[in-house]
């Protein structure tokens, strides 16, 4: 049998409780409960939850978003970047001074690396090749 | 402009035009990971075999495309990676360096250096996968790639672009074949790979050590997969190798490629296959275990002169189990295979090194691939030995015997012995079918067995001082009334002194 991810329990208590009514609520929680222990996934609870908080704000449109400077970010200059990708996901930011300069932007599939020392390796490459 | 100028021009050129540029990349997360294989949440878009970057610099290869994972295999150390680490696709389908300067290197599975000599430079790439060349173009293979032992080039011929297994228990002497057959490429313009795949490192350094000795090196490149390297790297060995091949074959040059061995080729794969999960078929290997071998052998060739009349010979080795030829894997590479050159136990220990069993050895390219005057000498040789083979039971009763049927053992005996033949010592075409034709024609009758080799040498010594214009025009191919005439009056006249 497949092992079943936190991803997969946290899509299927999402797809369970969607647009579930509130009298209904407890009794699809109790069923899960018991799917969680017929599977032994009590012990990865945290992950669970924490792996259907972020299927659910994809599923509303909104993605994780790491952004990872040189310096610290202005919050408006964060929020900016932060538009592009969709509202209401959490948003974590990281300073890495080897970076020079520039932004590195991580959601959950792609990474967009505009930073300097990127820049500056392509730069070798691209003299080295020559 | 001197250099300082050039490197400054070149500099302010590339700063000049030097555009900025956002690398965006498609990652995923290390879920499971483990004994050199890993499984990756997201890279929805991944391709089959394309490497992926995970951190520290380590490169997989995505195998198993799933509705909801990939997985994949981890070309190096991976107790580096842990649950959770990102992984980067490349974009790239797995390739590997070649050029010139591979030549003479001893490298691992990914073209990568590995006997101490300092980085290979190249500009190309090849990819390790690659379509066999179609039917169109490739023509019949009619040129001989000669081995240098005597009983292979006489009565198991081998042809450039041919096909030819080497298959036979352990310790039989199926890797001295193999490096004999490199030894005697010397000045034959032939390019030789010789890819080691789950062998004892200290092996593959006396075979690099004697190769060195016999001047191989110059024209060879050794691929290493040694036995304390992760599996993956076994599977990948030998398609590393052609594709360095079929570099230089796509150049119109030849080339000779030994798999040494695809046993262990077909061991790793198994292992790769369990852990990937993949479902398990017969002795355990996965279902695409022939897939395997008939994709890698395939690639060998001829190709026609439109296609650049290049070719890629390739040996491959099989390790057999208490001589079974018939158990999964050597049946498989048996059916693929152009022939095959089948190495006894018993043989080796009774003395009769090469210990080729000349009943179930064949190549099925014949005499296309031999000249024309061993053809003409290697057709009576062949049915001496099968006759002796008939009545070698009766050998022990010698004394009641007719005397045809005792001369045709005592034919068969100094056949035998003229067939042996020590390591790393690769005869020339020439003195072969001197000494073949020879035997034929019962020069070597009136001498004792244990005499043979002596007599053997002298004779080929004789040749090579007395009669070397001779041998020229055998080795060009030349056969004529007149050419026999004087090979026979050369035998006479050494036999008879």
């Amino acid at each position: 049998m497949r092992k079943l991810l936190p991803r997969h329990f946290g899509k299927m208590l999402y797809q369970l409780t969607r647009d579930l009514p509130e009298k209904e609520l407890d009794q699809a929680v109790a069923e899960f409960v018991k799917f969680m222990a017929r599977h032994r996934a009590f012990r990865r609870l945290d992950r669970i939850i924490a792996a259907y908080e972020v299927y659910a704000r994809e599923q509303d449109g909104a993605e994780d978003i790491t952004l990872v400077s040189a310096r610290p970010l202005p919050e408006a200059l964060a929020a900016k970047v932060v538009s592009h990708f969709g509202r209401g996901g959490k948003i974590e930011t990281i300073v890495d001074e080897t970076l020079i300069g520039g932004l590195i932007v991580k959601t959950r599939r792609r990474v967009l690396d505009a930073s300097v020392k990127t820049q500056l390796r392509g730069l070798k490459n691209d003299m080295l090749a020559d | 402009m001197s250099y300082t100028d050039q490197v400054i021009t070149s500099l302010k050129k590339n700063v000049a035009s030097f555009e900025k540029r956002v690398d965006v990349s498609e990652v995923g997360t290390v879920i499971e990971v483990g004994d050199g294989i890993a499984r990756m949440d997201g890279l929805d878009k991944c391709q089959a075999l394309e490497m992926l970057e995970f951190p520290g610099g380590i490169f997989g290869i995505a195998l198993n495309l799933e509705e909801e994972t990939v997985g994949a295999i981890i070309l190096g150390d991976f107790k580096k990676i842990k649950e959770g680490d990102s992984v980067k696709r490349t974009g790239r389908i797995m390739s590997i360096p070649v050029g010139e300067a591979m030549i003479g290197r001893v490298v691992n599975s990914l073209g990568e250096a590995v006997d101490g000599r300092g980085k290979i430079k190249t500009e190309t790439l090849y990819p390790l996968e690659r379509v066999a060349p179609g039917v169109i173009t490739r023509e019949p293979v009619n040129r001989p790639l000669q081995t240098g032992i005597k009983a292979i080039d006489a009565l198991i011929p081998i042809g450039r672009g041919q096909r030819e297994l080497i298959i036979g228990d352990r310790q039989t002497g199926k890797t001295a074949v193999a490096i004999d057959a490199i030894i005697n490429q010397k000045g034959q313009n032939v390019i030789c790979v010789y890819v080691a795949v789950g062998q004892k490192e200290s092996k593959v350094a006396r075979v690099v050590a004697k190769l060195k000795e016999a001047g191989a090196m110059e024209y060879t490149t050794v691929f290493i997969a040694g036995a304390s390297e992760p599996a993956p790297m076994s599977y990948l060995a030998p398609y590393a190798g052609v594709s360095l091949a079929e570099y230089f074959a796509d150049k119109g040059k030849d080339v000779l490629i030994i798999y040494d061995d695809l046993t262990k080729q077909a061991w790793a794969y198994r292992e790769m296959s369990l852990l990937l999960r993949r479902p398990p078929g017969r002795e355990a290997y996965p279902g695409d275990v022939f897939y395997l071998h008939s994709r890698l052998l395939e690639r060998a060739c001829n190709l026609n002169k439109e296609h650049g009349g290049g070719s890629i010979t390739a040996l491959p080795i099989i390790e057999t189990q208490a001589g079974d030829i018939s158990a999964y894997i050597p049946t498989n590479v048996i059916s693929i295979t152009d022939g095959q050159i089948f190495l006894e136990t018993e043989l080796f220990y009774r003395g009769i090194r090469p210990a080729l069993n000349v009943g179930l050895s064949v190549s099925r390219v014949g005499g296309s691939a031999q000249i024309k005057p061993m053809k003409k000498v290697a057709g009576s040789m062949k049915l001496a030995l099968a006759q002796f083979r008939e009545l070698e039971a009766f050998a022990q009763f010698s004394s009641d015997l007719d005397p045809e049927t005792k001369k045709q053992i005592e034919r068969g005996r100094r056949i035998t012995e003229l067939l042996k033949q020590p390591q790393y010592s690769p005869m020339p075409v020439a003195s072969q079918v001197m000494i073949i034709y020879a035997v034929n024609n019962g020069f070597f009758d009136s001498t004792e067995i244990s005499a043979i080799t002596e007599k053997q040498n002298a004779f080929v010594e004789f040749m090579s001082s007395a009669k070397s214009a001779l041998l020229d025009k055998i080795s060009a191919g030349e056969w004529n009334e007149e050419t026999e005439k004087t090979i026979a009056s050369s035998c006479e006249e050494f036999f008879t002194k």
